[in-house]
């Protein structure tokens, strides 16, 4: 299917064609794709702007009307979409067809602006058009204004009290002007109108979910007249757009029972088994007794369901509950029970929001047993995901830093330690800290959110943390404990008191219990997407994807407060999403595995119109084909939309097809100088090229330079002159006139591919630039000839006249032993012995600051 | 309420003390349950002990004394002279110590620093 590209023959093409379109002003439009510091100021920090290769957004003066219909037609390989009525984002992938309708618009009268679509470092796209937003500090009077606004020549489009809105003239790059008038000192900010798309992140509508700031925290009002710090969350709206959770996955509750049937948790969504109350009363009915509604909190977080415009959400909403009850009458063993109960019942995670008041990490052997047997033999020997509580056995305004509490600091692997954050990403008031010193296992893993202090150490804090209740009066709402501290609730509190069920969801839940089924729902997220991890994959995902808050110090990626940090569950999910695995580079076809056993795959690609399937559809394993009726080298993603149990996500991986192509590079001079030199057009000195900004690869040597001399001595020299191989060469300019530099990439699997051109000038004074050396072969004596080498001489030097040149070194290389010999002089005629020298095939080196300017064979004999 | 040494053994002399509180992890707002914790704070001294073999009859006490199980281990201020008992004690082996199993919602820090570890046994118990 693929007819493989034979590379001498495609460099050749590819050069007649550069030939045949390349016009000298094609560079000339004012287009930033090829500068790479680019960047806008959000106040006064620099925000670097990458350009997007393949994306244009244009704006016209008027109604663009036919314009994409024009554009259109310039290539069947361009994609556009419409912003608005006058502005236009144009895809299109191959660079030398982007220039070449660059290079046509300009003739567009009715087009105003072009730039590309930049993108900042987390991917977001920004468009530039021929507006910018400025507000002008308040003291600057209306005449400076108008001096500035006269000296860019923008006009006044709109006027608030938040900002200017100002037009760039036609073809100015508004970019640029934004952040003149940032520099002029006279603005508060000044950046562009940019045209980007907000990303809007899955919001339930469970009325309570706006309360649920462990969730999604944006600062807002909620109990008690708190308000908290936007973003000091776990991120589950974002991780909602990868995945709401798996209903295979079931996450065990050992606690104080869960209500059958909840309004917001239905015992379709749990697992209720006989034998799994191991309290006092019936001993297959898991459901809490009196006010203990803890359970139900803990169950609540983790899979309360979601978007049933009731109540609030758990943070794995498709995820199922299996209650296991406990009571004050749970002997150690029964514990132990519950937890072997819960491994051998399919639990994939065990949540623990209890613990005892001891820290010694072996309190009680047969529930340490308990936990290891959980975690070697549940999930089939995966091991369950355990969490446990840290307890809430810290006062820090009182210096008192607690103590972890049993079973949550015993000794084994993957067990993960919860403590508990604020509102504020802060160190929860009772939340222990680690302390490395302790033999005592004392060791916080991570944080969760939960509510800040408890009554009697901050007033005004109290739980405030939201999940379900028990229905009607019995449970926390309403508020069946008493107080000590003045401010803690009143007995008798309603909240809520109004809304659908209200009795039925409580907001006065917290402490690390909160913070523990915080976390087992994080993992439930996690084992959604990639149930194939290990219970210590998990505790490593989960640890490794936090954030650092606090301001606390991270020594190894840990602190005492808040051990890896607060978790962070988008990270967490993007971090355990499987991989596709197959060829990252194909010429004509490949196949693709993900490798989640059952799951439904709906395999495509980002370039639908050449990168297709060919076989494998609906299963874990496929392949893809390159379509050459449209074929352009590309970078490509293998899309892989995974449907699991009544979850789907959507995992990709990235291919090029056919030979690669950097995404950006430039031909820099890397000596001294020289850059100006070549601008300035001098000849006689040398010329270093280099590409910039493409990473080092294996692959390097592929990259060929070739020189195309002016017409005016093409035939003198080669016309078409391979001069290196690498990522960087050197080339002696000799004839004064417009010279064209190629840059090919040639790949033993795909072909070649044009990657870039430049073009300069040199002019001035002819200066030949001959190394002979002679006789060749030669026996005791090697004459060498430096012609064209004095900088002031315009004349060809005679080989028998010697004259100063340019210092330099010679370097004689044996082919087989290597370095045989060097010289420094600054004659153009020399003699060098070769008496010493045992006989072969040498190298002449000839170098200049260091560089090899020339280089040519000779024999002793 | 500092600690001080407590005797091992069952001493002669009687004590004099005053409940204050309980231990919030055994028996949660349950009043009196069989084997629950109770504080005591000795007279003419800040020592504070717990006992976890209380009579349960010695008392009836109002439930409304645990309702604040969560946040505190003492009763309110009102009822903090309300419980005097004259008794004997010894400090609690390390096999009798009682560690209940605790709620993750229930603060510790206070209870922790000042009760956890002076557990005793008390005789010979009578209202004061």
């Amino acid at each position: 299917m693929f007819q493989k590209i034979k590379t001498r023959d495609m460099k050749r093409k590819i050069i007649l064609m550069f030939l045949l379109f390349y016009v000298s002003n094609v560079f000339v439009y004012t287009y930033a794709q090829e500068k790479t510091d680019s960047f806008y100021y959000a106040y006064n920090e620099k925000i670097k702007l990458t350009p997007a290769k393949s994306k244009l957004i244009l704006r016209y003066s008027a109604i663009k009307g036919k314009a994409t219909a024009k554009i259109q037609s310039f290539s069947k390989n361009i994609v556009h979409r419409s912003v608005d009525a006058r502005t236009v984002i144009v895809t299109i992938i191959d660079e030398v067809e982007k220039n070449n309708l660059v290079d046509k618009l300009k003739n567009d009268s009715n087009l105003y602006s072009c730039q590309p679509i930049y993108t900042i470092n987390t991917g977001l796209e920004l468009g530039v058009t021929d507006e910018i937003l400025v507000k002008f500090l308040d003291n600057v009077p209306q005449t400076q204004i108008e001096a500035i606004n006269n000296q860019y020549k923008v006009t006044v489009i709109k006027k608030t009290e938040i900002y200017h809105l100002l037009k760039v003239p036609r073809g100015a790059n508004a970019l640029e002007i934004a952040n003149k008038y940032f520099e002029s000192g006279l603005v508060k900010f000044s950046h562009p109108n940019f045209i980007s798309e907000a990303k809007v992140n899955y919001i339930p509508n469970d009325p309570y979910f706006a309360f649920q700031v462990a969730l999604h925290n944006t600062g807002q009002l909620f109990n008690d007249n708190h308000t908290g710090t936007s973003g000091a969350d776990i991120k589950a709206p974002e991780a909602w757009d990868i995945t709401k959770g798996n209903s295979n996955i079931v996450v065990a509750v050992i606690d104080q029972g869960v209500t059958s049937n909840h309004p917001d948790l239905p015992n379709s969504r749990q697992v209720r088994l006989n034998g799994s109350n191991f309290g006092t009363g019936d001993a297959n009915d898991p459901s809490p007794v009196g006010n203990d509604n803890h359970g139900n909190s803990c169950a609540g977080v983790i899979a309360a369901t979601q978007d049933n415009n009731e109540g609030i959400t758990g943070i794995a909403p498709y995820c199922k509950i299996m209650p296991i009850r406990w009571d004050g009458s749970t002997s150690v063993q029964g514990m132990c029970d519950a937890i072997k109960f819960a491994a051998d019942n399919g639990a994939d995670i065990i949540s623990n929001s209890w613990g005892y008041d001891s820290d010694n990490p072996n309190s009680y052997p047969v529930i340490v047993e308990g936990i290891q047997y959980a975690v070697t033999n549940g999930r089939s020997g995966k091991g369950c995901v355990v969490l446990f509580a840290a307890g809430n056995t810290a006062s820090h305004i009182n210096g008192n830093n607690g103590t972890i509490q049993f079973p949550a600091n015993v000794n084994i692997s993957g067990v993960i330690t919860v403590g508990a954050s604020d509102r504020y990403d802060q160190q929860a008031q009772y939340s222990p800290s680690s302390n490395r010193n302790s033999s005592n296992n004392q060791v916080i893993d991570i944080v969760a959110p939960s509510h800040r202090a408890y009554p009697c150490q901050i007033t005004g804090e109290t739980f405030e943390m939201w999940s379900l209740d028990i229905p009607g009066d019995a449970g926390y709402n309403s508020w069946h404990n008493n107080g000590v501290c003045s401010n803690a609730p009143a007995v008798g509190e309603l909240l809520l008191n109004a809304g659908t069920n209200f009795m039925s969801y409580t907001g006065r839940f917290g402490g690390t219990s909160h913070s523990c089924p915080v976390i087992a729902g994080v993992a439930a997220l996690v084992l959604s997407v990639n149930p194939n991890l290990s219970q210590q994959n998990v505790f490593d995902i989960l640890t490794s994807s936090t954030d650092k808050v606090g301001g606390y110090t991270y020594t190894n990626g840990q602190s005492n407060e808040t051990g890896y940090g607060r978790v962070n569950a988008y990270k967490a999910v993007n971090a355990a999403l499987p991989t596709i695995s197959g060829p990252s580079q194909i010429c004509s076809q490949g196949t693709y595995t993900i490798d989640l056993p059952g799951a439904t795959v709906a395999w495509s690609s980002d370039v639908p119109m050449i990168f297709k399937v060919l076989s494998g559809n609906g299963t874990t394993t496929a392949t893809f084909y390159i379509d050459f009726r449209r074929f352009l080298p590309t970078k490509a993603k293998v899309i892989a939309q995974v449907t699991m149990g009544n979850q789907t996500f959507t995992v990709t991986k990235d291919v090029q097809l056919g030979t690669p192509t950097p995404d950006y590079y430039i031909f820099q001079m890397t000596d001294d100088g020289v850059l100006s030199a070549v601008n300035a057009g001098v000849t006689g000195v040398e010329y270093f090229f280099q590409i910039a900004n493409v990473p080092l690869s294996p692959k390097d040597n592929n990259y060929h330079w070739t020189i195309i001399p002016p017409p005016n001595i093409q035939g003198v020299d080669p016309q078409f002159n391979t001069i290196g191989t690498g990522q960087e060469i050197n080339y002696m300019g000799r004839i004064p006139g417009a010279y064209t530099i190629l840059l090919v990439y040639d790949d033993s699997e795909c072909g070649s591919s044009l990657e870039s051109i430049r073009t300069f000038n040199l002019s001035g004074e002819i200066i030949n630039q001959t190394l002979t050396l002679y006789p060749n072969p030669a026996t005791d004596m090697l004459n060498v000839s430096l012609t064209g080498q004095n900088e002031k001489s315009a004349s060809v030097s005679s080989r028998a006249t010697s004259v100063d040149v340019e210092p330099y070194t010679i370097e004689l290389w044996n082919e087989r032993s290597g370095l045989a010999k060097t010289i420094s002089g600054n004659k153009s005629n020399i003699q060098i012995s070769l008496r010493s020298l045992p006989k072969g095939m040498y190298y002449l080196h000839l170098k200049k600051k260091g560089k090899d300017v020339q280089k040519k064979p000779f024999w002793v004999q | 309420m500092l600690s001080c040494e407590s005797p091992k053994e069952i001493s002669d002399n009687y004590v004099e003390g005053r409940i204050i509180g309980f231990d919030p992890c055994n028996g949660g707002s349950d009043a009196a349950v069989e084997g629950r914790g109770f504080v005591i704070a000795l007279n003419n001294s800040s020592d504070t002990l717990v006992t976890y073999n209380l009579p349960v009859n010695l008392f009836t006490f109002p439930k409304e004394l645990f309702s604040g199980y969560l946040g505190s281990f003492l009763f309110p201020d009102t009822a903090r002279n309300s419980y005097k008992i004259r008794f004997q004690y010894r400090y609690s082996s390390d096999s009798e110590k009682v560690h209940p199993i605790c709620s993750g919602m229930i603060y510790l820090a206070d209870y922790n620093k000042y009760v956890r570890d002076r557990q005793i046994v008390v005789e010979n118990v009578s209202k004061n």
